[in-house]
């Protein structure tokens, strides 16, 4: 009886055992998974275009030729707007929430921050299109043009439209993420790190910038990559407002189109064949990029990740 | 007064002063970081609520060039393939969650695991959204409320394993100890003891994954497609909020982007409720972390 | 003028400058020192006090055990905890006064109010004063980093930056105006007064955290002393070390208080005893006894005193 009993318990332990781990695959399985639907699925686009189709400009449907360039560079360029906009201004708003704000306001604010992180991006869209995109055509880009018209960055007739909006956009959508895992980064640093500094007569700023900022760069370097690989990815609201032309122009008031725009456009619509393969070799890019600068940063700077899942909570003050 | 005094008070001048401009700036990243936010909110207020209205919540999309109609089955639809997304991802998830922090605290299969649900938390949604394309509609030949589904509770895995992960390990050793040490089996301990005690976080774990959810575009715009009727069995296309916001948002109509708003301001509304509940469920029930 | 010019002209003949420039930093009044108009007026945020004049001329004539430090009925309190209750102590310069006591008595309390550390720590809230040179270090007109530039502080555990052995020692002279063969021999002579420069004179470019945990405790009070304080306090300089290291430090501190005046806290009363010429004995947030070392561990009034110094009150 007793041993009967025993070997329930044993069986149960087993079987529960094996359901929570066989739950654990499904996240090891899922990522293979993303691996070999994508590599499968866009390996005839593969053969045939080898690397010509990340150098190609041609995007034509009708005669089956796919070249991707237009689609990267604009990836590319909107994604760096948005980091030469966001990157300053995450770091300076997690420095003030870490080392200058009152419990209070620290609080009050990290609220505000997390409500921006979860604003869905089709609602960054909708503002962008009907706010953001007559700002910038009636005030940003005029203003740009007067002052710094003479680079070729800010030549060309003011749409609204296009890279320059996308990116402000973007820096406004990443910010939280990057200002989280900054924040994360500046709790690593020691209390002694700063009381070193202020005991030797700094002031406050030059105890950020000497001594706390300079601590965990990788940790802050870590937080501006993933910030990066959420703008690379990042496809509803940069859609609505970058124009959906796909151009490679150097100015960043004309419009732009990036890879995952032209899948949100395209992939609908898609049969099958050829066209198929070469949108989700498209996809299959963003996967890889995305997924090697995490894997990259994770691997080399231990984060703090729970932030990453946007559950942010409130944390011991630093000051 | 000497020389190196005298250099260091001119010097200190400067210094305070720089404190006191870079702090300021440092109080401007605030503002400029709250603009975006404040407009967002208010736009999505002010022209939400104006379009919003009994038709609104109650009825399907009018045909093209009528006036009227609402987003009622875009609402339904969206709660819909959200829930069924939870449903799918929200026990296996738990269940992932569970084995992180119970039985795969440091062995190899438990980091790498724990190191891939992170990894995949920073996947693009339109990359989940072809992988279900490709998964789901191309093999069964239809865009469907499944197929969304699928896509949706892709993404849900992976964060709720974290979370819940995260909030078993909150739960302290010692009432696992004592609940062992009463003879009973880890699992038993698990389910009754550990799953109770952590239930408040695993609950906010889970309504912040749903909130997300209800946000997303990009991965339902080619596997649940659209549709302007009410939802038609989960093997058909079906409309969601998000999707309807963006077709309407885009589309050349001053009454189809008046309903563009209505529907953001329905979204918003319902996600930042579940944010803002699950937040102070958290810190209600949980104090502060300190 | 003050007592440090005095000292300091008595030690070496260089001090004229150095002394001068100590003294401006803490006081830099009108009053005190001759500087150009415009200076006082901006920088007398910090520093405007009247007082400093008589105070420093009335120090001057007394002996050399004049307090430089004092406190006067100081109560302080986090949040609603009162930690100190109403501590009065007078510190004579040039000397090196030990504050022992029971655990979470207050001690490390008292030292950091001493260069306001504690400002930093939400509902921190003193009353009562301290004095420095006569002056209120906690009036509203005194900046804390003039303060701290002045009074230096060594932490319980070695802290040293992430950055090159000379890095550290001269990282607090930014802002001096330092050229940079300046910042180097001011380097050399704080690794000297701190007994490190014939370890580290040839890998001066290593990191810092490469040395031993003795080793960065003395880089800490070099790069501490290299911002020429008058004041040195220390919070259990020694407890992170093992006993050679301790030894090591406890000979520097007999050295340093003939130039600094130097406050420490010690759980060891051997060391207290060896190192101190005044005790002070804390219990609760009070202080119980304050005498010479001597007669605070011979003879001590206070029966709690003498339960604790013999160890019967831990
Ligand atoms: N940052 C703080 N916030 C709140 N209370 C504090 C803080 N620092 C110290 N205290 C409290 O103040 C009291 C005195 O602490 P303090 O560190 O001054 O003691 P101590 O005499 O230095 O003890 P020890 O010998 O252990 O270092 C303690 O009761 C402690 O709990
Ligand atoms: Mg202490």
């Amino acid at each position: 009886m007793t041993h009967e009993k025993l070997e329930t318990a044993k069986l149960g332990e087993l079987a529960f055992r094996g359901a929570t781990a066989a739950a654990a695959s499904s996240i090891l399985a899922l990522a293979a998974v993303y691996a070999v639907q994508m590599t499968t699925n866009s390996w005839e686009s593969i053969v045939r275009f080898g690397w010509d189709f990340v150098t190609g400009t041609a995007w034509d449907p009708v005669s089956d030729v796919y070249g991707a360039l237009p689609f990267i560079w604009g990836t590319v360029v909107s994604s760096l707007v948005a980091l030469v906009l966001a990157v300053p201004l995450s770091i300076g708003l997690a420095a003030y929430l870490s080392e200058v704000a009152p419990v209070r306001i620290r609080r009050i604010v990290e609220f505000f921050v997390e409500l921006l992180a979860a604003i869905p991006s089709v609602v960054y869209g909708l503002w962008g299109i009907f706010v953001l995109v007559p700002f910038v055509r009636e005030h940003v880009q005029p203003f740009l043009q007067n002052t710094l018209g003479f680079l070729p960055l800010f030549q060309g007739p003011p749409f609204g439209y296009g890279m320059l909006t996308a990116g402000i956009l973007l820096a406004i959508m990443i910010l939280p993420i990057i200002t989280s895992l900054t924040r994360e980064a500046l709790h690593a640093v020691p209390i002694a790190q700063r009381e070193a500094s202020l005991a030797l007569g700094s002031t406050r700023w030059e105890t950020i910038r000497h001594a706390v900022l300079p601590y965990n760069k990788s940790g802050i370097i870590a937080a501006i990559v993933l910030g990066l690989g959420r703008a690379l990815g990042e496809t509803m609201a940069v859609t609505m407002v970058i124009g959906n032309v796909p151009l490679i122009s150097p100015s960043l008031f004309m419009p732009g189109q990036t890879v995952a725009s032209l899948l949100a456009n395209e992939f609908a619509e898609v049969s099958g064949g050829l066209y198929l393969s070469a949108l989700t070799e498209l996809g299959l890019l963003l996967f890889g990029v995305t997924f090697i600068l995490n894997v990259v940063t994770r691997l080399f700077v231990p984060l703090v990740s729970r932030k990453v899942g946007g559950a942010a909570e409130g944390r011991r003050q630093l000051t | 007064m000497n020389a190196a005094t005298d250099r260091y008070m001119r010097l200190y001048r400067r210094r305070k002063l720089k404190d006191q401009m870079m702090t300021a700036l440092l109080r401007l990243c605030v503002v400029l970081a709250l603009i975006p936010l404040v407009s967002i909110l208010s736009y999505v207020t002010w022209r939400g609520i104006g379009a919003v209205n009994l038709d609104f919540l109650m009825k399907t999309p009018a045909p093209v060039g009528a006036s009227g109609g609402g987003m009622a089955n875009s609402i339904v639809g969206s709660g819909i393939v959200v829930g069924l997304a939870a449903l799918m991802g929200i026990p296996v998830g738990v269940l992932a969650g569970i084995y992180l922090a119970e039985y795969g605290r440091n062995n190899l299969f438990g980091k790498v695991v724990r190191f891939l649900a992170d990894v995949l938390q920073g996947i693009p949604s339109i990359v989940v959204g072809i992988v279900a394309f490709t998964l789901v509609v191309l093999p069964m030949q239809t865009f469907s409320a499944f197929a969304g589904a699928v896509a949706l509770s892709m993404m849900l895995v992976p964060f709720v394993a974290r979370t819940a992960e995260e909030a078993i390990l909150t739960v302290s050793d010692d009432i696992r100890e004592a609940a062992m040490a009463l003879g009973q089996p880890r699992w038993r301990v698990i389910l009754s003891v550990i799953l109770h005690a952590a239930r408040g976080a695993l609950v906010t774990g889970a309504m912040l994954g749903i909130a997300r959810l209800a946000g997303e575009t990009a991965p339902l715009l080619f596997t649940a497609l659209n549709n302007r009727f009410w939802h038609q069995g989960l093997l058909a296309p079906i409309s969601t909020l998000t999707v309807q916001v963006y077709t309407y948002a885009i589309a050349p109509f001053d009454d189809w982007n008046a309903q563009a708003w209505a529907g953001a301001f329905v979204l918003l509304t319902l996600i930042l409720l579940t944010n803002v509940v699950a937040r102070t469920l958290a810190r209600s029930k949980y104090g502060e972390r300190s | 003028m003050n007592l440090f010019e005095q000292r300091r002209v008595n030690e070496n003949g260089r001090a004229g400058s150095v002394a001068v420039g100590s003294r401006a930093m803490t006081l830099g009044s009108a009053a005190v020192a001759p500087a150009p108009a415009a200076d006082i007026a901006e920088v007398s945020s910090s520093m405007r006090a009247a007082s400093g004049a008589s105070a420093g001329a009335a120090a001057r004539a007394q002996t050399s055990t004049a307090p430089i430090i004092a406190a006067e009925n100081l109560r302080t309190y986090y949040g609603h905890n009162e930690v100190l209750k109403g501590v009065s102590l007078k510190l004579p310069q040039r000397s090196l006064t030990a504050l022992i006591g029971p655990s979470g008595c207050g001690k490390t309390t008292f030292l950091r109010t001493l260069n306001r550390m504690n400002d930093h720590i939400p509902g921190f809230r003193v009353e009562g004063k301290v004095l420095v040179d006569g002056r209120d270090i906690y009036a509203p007109d005194v900046d804390p980093v003039l303060l701290r530039r002045r009074v230096g502080m060594v932490f319980q555990r070695p802290n040293p930056f992430p950055l090159s052995i000379l890095a550290n020692v001269t990282w607090g002279l930014r802002g001096h105006g330092l050229s940079r063969k300046e910042q180097r021999e001011r380097a050399e002579e704080s690794l000297m007064k701190a007994g490190l420069w014939d370890e580290v004179k040839d890998r001066l470019k290593e990191p810092a955290l490469r040395l031993s945990g003795g080793q960065q405790q003395r880089l800490c009070i070099a790069r501490a002393l290299a911002v020429r304080p008058d004041i040195l306090l220390m919070d259990e300089p020694t407890s992170a070390l093992d006993p050679r290291a301790s030894t090591k430090i406890e000979e520097l501190m007999l050295e340093l208080k003939k130039e600094y005046t130097v406050v420490l806290v010690s759980h060891n009363m051997h060391q207290a005893r060896r190192v101190s010429d005044q005790c002070a004995f804390f219990l609760h947030g009070e202080v119980v006894e304050y005498g010479p070392t001597e007669q605070v561990f011979e003879n001590p009034q206070d029966e709690r005193t003498s339960a604790y110094v013999s160890g019967r009150l831990g």
